[in-house]
């Protein structure tokens, strides 16, 4: 038997007598069941009980009212019998308490009253208010950060932004040198601040830079150290959207049940404006249950809209009430898209009983239909808008009477032409890509005989046809002939392109060149570099297992990423992680690889420059090349110099330590020879060297000599 | 640079090293013949035959006179390095993972995997050179327990700081260092997340680089065990080596051999990379192995270097002129500001 446990025995053995001690429960002195309600009418003795049967009867709508004797509803009044206006209610759980304050509160109880629901807790904490108010002392001003501190960047850089492993960062590139890092976050990580678990998104301009915390919400930060501006709560957040001129944004979570699973909120002071459920009506949610209707902005941040059954729904910002508070009624709407540069919408709509299949213009805020088109046996219509809102094409995918075979059929509007003409381009192949050219007329588009082709053509249209005609000018009879050239809106094939390995498309955003890509699980992730002016191929290079591409806001730097999603089915894209810059020409300008790579981002820059500026430029292309070369000359040289001053450095510091080293070493190589039995390794006289002839014969002839 | 292609091995390679001379390679491999090539003819001498398992390390004393080796047949056997005849066969309780000399050839250490239920453990034995062979003990003179939680193997052994200690990695990325009298641990540093596949060391024993399967090589101080650099890939590192001329370190490695199927080919990594030593670049690589390369040796004399990989084959490689005479990347000599 242990001492311990003798002690323990001897207490017990003892005669001394026993103190109990009850466990009794706790005494509950919380009133977290209790609500007060305020503001009923005031009513004398002999109508207390209705007045308090009509509001059990509404409490009760929301939860159960306890009615034991000792909590029942408690209405307190004055010496005349005439109630003070307010009456305690207890729920059975604090639950119901709960949600009888969110929904009663404000309820509308007659003409002259609409009460007031608070929690008895809430009410305690009055009692504890000092008499006298303090003035709270306001807290100093604190300008927010310049969001524009990157637009005027000495070198004229772009910047992009990766997420790797835990890693986000922001990097600055130009093209001609490495890869510069501007953040990555180190400030945030050593206050112990998570800025990113997720994806991040620019927003539209640049400007500020959104972070995906799905448990959280939706961050946005901004200025030279990305400092945090706003929070945008939203659990189980996925994505975030910003409008055109990013005044407002919307983060959407695909939660199918929470009825706010889309919230449009104020980008700059970070209230909510508006929530949605993910999808506009329940009927909606049965049709097409994977893929909600999406809410788009239009372009100058004035609506936002989203397609409902038979109508659109175009909200005001920033209000976010309904434009003249109706939908637009769009009978068999399956797709609406907002021009980039107008207030039109383009919606198109499948046949629907004797109604043909049509797309629709409409102009917003007068609701004008500005163009109609009726098309028959159409499967389906892809629409896609100029960037400049010139035009907009729709691939429309039409079957024969059998529905057995289909083909293709371009609509192609011109939009800022009178009467709005419509062109008609017949495909007979399978198109797989149509991009409009950025900052011009051309389009292309990638087709091939069949779906499952692997060698495709791509071909080049230009909306526009440059027409020469020879012209006699001056007097009558004069013989002097001029030519004149003559843009005229007519529809031509700039060039086609055969056997191709190729199933995406990527213009610069300066326009003309083309990127020509096969990418996806079956492709090689080849890039064609391309010259559309001139129709010539400038480089053909290859990114291996390549899953995007995109361009830098200039047109100088593409690049090339593998990525692998941050949620789920990642296995198939684990390896080959990483990214590649390339310049316009296809030069291979970077090469970075990771273990887990998820995303790439250029930073969105608009054009600052007018149409005007930008002529005058290219005019004098000369005298602005000269310069700038000049100014990239000394840029080269100064960050040579740091460069390497910065690696001096590091190798004399190196060297240094591997002096020291050396020398220990040194020291010890008395007893190092003892070891070896006297036998000095590093004495060079303790080498000698053996020269060793060794004759072979390797043949022996006989022959006789005549003397 | 044309490199010689050894082709002696009927498997994998585990492990290449040059004498200290520079003008032996030895090479072992998972077939059970470690072999000695001449280092500049790449002429096979001969190989030392007994062994009945892969043999995963050798150890080559620096007059050249006696070799080690340790297999996977859990014994450690003595050679006379010129002949190739076997003068003992030390065993152990589960396979030898490694084997190092001490300074003066009169002791060595080595690593045995746990097997069955016996422990892993470091064990050193007395073999001086000038006692008669059938006097070795054939008990370690020490034997140190490694730790049992969590089951790491030790990957390397290697004597430091004149025989007081002895250095050890592990397959969870840490290194210990083991006092040689009385088993007990100095030191420990944790720096790679995963298992650290080889360390070398340089001439002077003073660097040594790891190479460890989270995609980084990691130089450090081996007098204070300090961090200095880090080599970053996009592969796991198989091994490491400090050129003893310049002022590079060279990297093997590729997919783990169970992985490789998922890899195509050309983008497979096999190459040999070559990194900066101070500003951790990477300047250049040898391709030619269509498997990850196990094992990287520089000969002595920084004039070749050796490579083995799991597609069997050794290749030596003689450098070019031109990067014998690549000077540094930044210019040596006092900085020159610009005039303008």
């Amino acid at each position: 038997m242990t001492n311990a446990m003798a002690e323990d025995l001897a207490d017990y053995m003892s005669d001394n007598e026993l103190v109990v001690e009850p466990k009794l429960p706790k005494l509950d002195e919380s009133f977290g069941c209790t609500v007060v309600i305020s503001n009923l009418p005031k009513v004398p003795q002999p109508k207390h009980d209705k007045l308090k049967s009509v509001v059990l009867k509404i409490c009760n709508k929301v939860g159960t009212v306890d009615v034991r004797d000792e909590v029942a509803p408690l209405m307190p009044s004055g010496e005349d019998g005439k109630s003070f206006g307010f009456l305690f209610i207890t729920f059975k759980s604090s639950a119901d308490a709960t949600k009888c304050e969110e929904a009663v509160n404000g309820y509308q109880f007659d003409k002259n009253h609409k009460i007031n629901v608070v929690k008895y807790d809430e009410v305690k904490k009055l009692k504890t208010v000092a008499d006298t108010y303090e003035e709270e002392s306001a807290s100093p001003y604190e300008p927010s950060p310049d969001t524009s501190w990157w637009l005027r960047d000495p070198s004229q850089r772009d910047a992009f932004c990766i997420r790797y492993g835990n890693e986000t960062e922001v990097h600055w590139a130009d093209g001609s040198r490495e890869p510069v890092l501007d953040h990555d976050g180190g400030d945030k990580k050593a206050s112990g601040v998570q800025w990113c678990n997720y994806y991040m998104e620019w927003s539209s301009r640049g400007s500020i830079m959104a972070t995906i915390l799905p448990a959280k919400g939706v961050i946005t930060w901004g200025g030279p150290n990305y400092k945090k501006l706003k929070r945008f709560s939203h659990v189980d957040v996925e994505t975030v959207q910003f409008s055109p001129e990013e005044g407002y944004m919307m983060t959407t979570s695909f939660k199918n049940d929470i009825k706010d699973a889309i919230k449009i909120w104020n980008t700059k002071t970070g209230k909510l404006l508006r929530a949605f459920p993910l999808f506009p009506s329940e009927s909606f949610k049965e049709k097409d249950a994977e893929k909600p209707p999406p809410f788009l902005w239009s372009h100058n941040d004035e609506y936002i809209a989203r397609m409902g059954e038979d109508l659109i729904s175009i909200y005001e910002l920033p209000s976010m009430k309904l434009l003249e508070k109706k939908s637009l009624l769009a009978n068999g709407i399956a797709e609406f898209q907002w021009s980039p540069a107008q207030n039109i919408l383009a919606y198109w709509a499948p046949e629907k009983g004797n109604a043909p299949a049509h797309i629709q213009l409409v102009e917003i805020p007068s609701r004008k239909h500005l163009r109609q088109k009726n098309l028959f046996q159409v499967s389906k219509v892809n629409m896609s808008w100029h960037d400049q809102g010139k035009f907009l094409g729709c691939k429309v995918l039409r079957h024969t009477k059998t529905k057995k075979t289909v083909y293709n059929n371009f609509e192609l509007f011109r939009v800022h032409e009178d009467g709005i003409p419509v062109e008609i381009l017949e495909i007979k192949d399978a198109v797989f890509n149509f991009r409009w050219e950025p900052q011009g007329t051309r389009f292309a588009m990638v087709h091939a005989e069949n779906r499952s082709a692997t060698r495709a053509s791509v071909s080049f249209y230009d909306m526009n046809k440059e027409v020469t005609h020879t012209e006699r000018r001056g007097p009558k009879g004069s013989k002097k002939q001029v030519t004149v050239t003559q843009t005229v809106s007519e529809l031509n094939l700039v060039s086609t392109l055969k056997d191709r390995q190729c199933n995406s498309l990527y213009w610069s955003p300066a326009g003309n060149i083309i990127v020509m890509a096969s990418l996806g699980d079956t492709s090689s992730g080849s890039l064609e570099f391309f010259d559309v002016n001139t129709c010539t191929t400038m480089a053909v290079r290859e990114h291996y297992r390549a899953t995007e591409v995109s361009w830098d806001p200039s047109g100088r730097i593409l690049s090339t990423s593998v990525l692998q999603p941050l949620t789920g089915g990642y296995f198939k894209f684990q390896m080959d992680n990483g990214y590649m810059l390339w310049s316009f020409q296809g030069k291979q300008l970077k090469t970075v690889a990771f273990q887990n790579f998820f995303q790439f981002a250029w930073r969105p820059r608009k054009n600052l420059l007018g149409e005007e500026k930008r002529s005058e430029i290219k005019a004098n292309l000369k005298k602005y090349y000269e310069e700038f070369d000049r100014r990239d000359k000394e840029k080269a040289r100064a960050l040579y110099l740091e460069e390497t001053r910065g690696k001096r450095e590091l190798r004399s510091k190196f060297r240094d330590r591997v002096e020291v080293l050396r020398a220990g070493y040194d020291a010890n190589r008395e007893q190092r020879k003892q070891m070896n039995d006297g036998y000095d390794s590093e004495d060079e006289d303790m080498y000698v060297i053996q020269t060793a002839n060794v004759e072979t014969v390797l043949k022996t002839d006989e022959f006789l000599v005549e003397s | 640079m044309r490199p010689i292609l050894l082709k002696g091995h009927e498997r994998s390679l585990t492990y290449v090293s040059y004498n200290y001379d520079g003008d032996l390679l030895f090479t072992a491999s998972k077939d059970n013949l470690p072999t000695v090539w001449n280092a500049e003819t790449g002429e096979r001498i001969g190989t030392y035959n007994g062994h009945q398992g892969a043999v995963w390390d050798m150890d080559c004393n620096k007059s050249s006179s006696r070799l080690l080796t340790a297999s996977a047949d859990a014994t450690c056997k003595l050679w006379n390095t010129e002949t190739g005849d076997e003068l003992k066969s030390f065993p152990h309780r589960g396979p030898v993972r490694g084997v190092a000399w001490a300074e003066g050839s009169d002791e060595f250490a080595t690593i045995s995997d746990p097997f069955m239920e016996n422990d892993a453990l470091i064990s050193i034995y007395s073999v001086p050179e000038k006692s008669p062979v059938e006097s070795y003990n054939l008990t370690p003179r020490l034997e140190i327990e490694l730790p049992k939680e969590n089951i790491i193997k030790a990957t390397n052994v290697v004597f430091l700081g004149l025989n007081s200690s002895l250095f050890v990695t592990f397959d969870d990325g840490s290194i210990r260092l083991y006092d040689v009298k009385t088993g007990s641990v100095l030191n420990t540093i944790h720096p790679h997340q995963k298992k650290i596949n080889r360390v070398s060391f340089n001439k002077e024993k003073t660097l040594f680089i790891t190479g460890s399967a989270d995609f980084t090589a990691k130089l450090f101080d081996a007098v204070r065990l300090e961090h200095l650099k880090t080599y970053k890939t996009d592969r796991p590192v198989n091994d490491a080596v400090i050129s003893p001329t310049k002022e590079h370190i060279l990297l093997g490695g590729g997919q783990e051999a169970m992985s490789v199927t998922t890899t195509s080919g050309r983008a497979g990594k096999f190459e040999t990379k070559f990194f900066h030593l101070v500003y951790e670049e990477e300047f250049g690589i040898v391709k030619g192995h269509f498997g990850p390369i196990n094992a990287i040796a520089i000969n002595p004399d920084g004039r070749s270097y050796a490579s083995g990989a799991e597609d069997g084959y050794v290749r030596l490689h003689f450098f070019d002129k031109s990067y014998l005479d690549m000077e540094d990347p930044v210019p040596e000599g006092e900085l020159v500001e610009p005039t303008n």
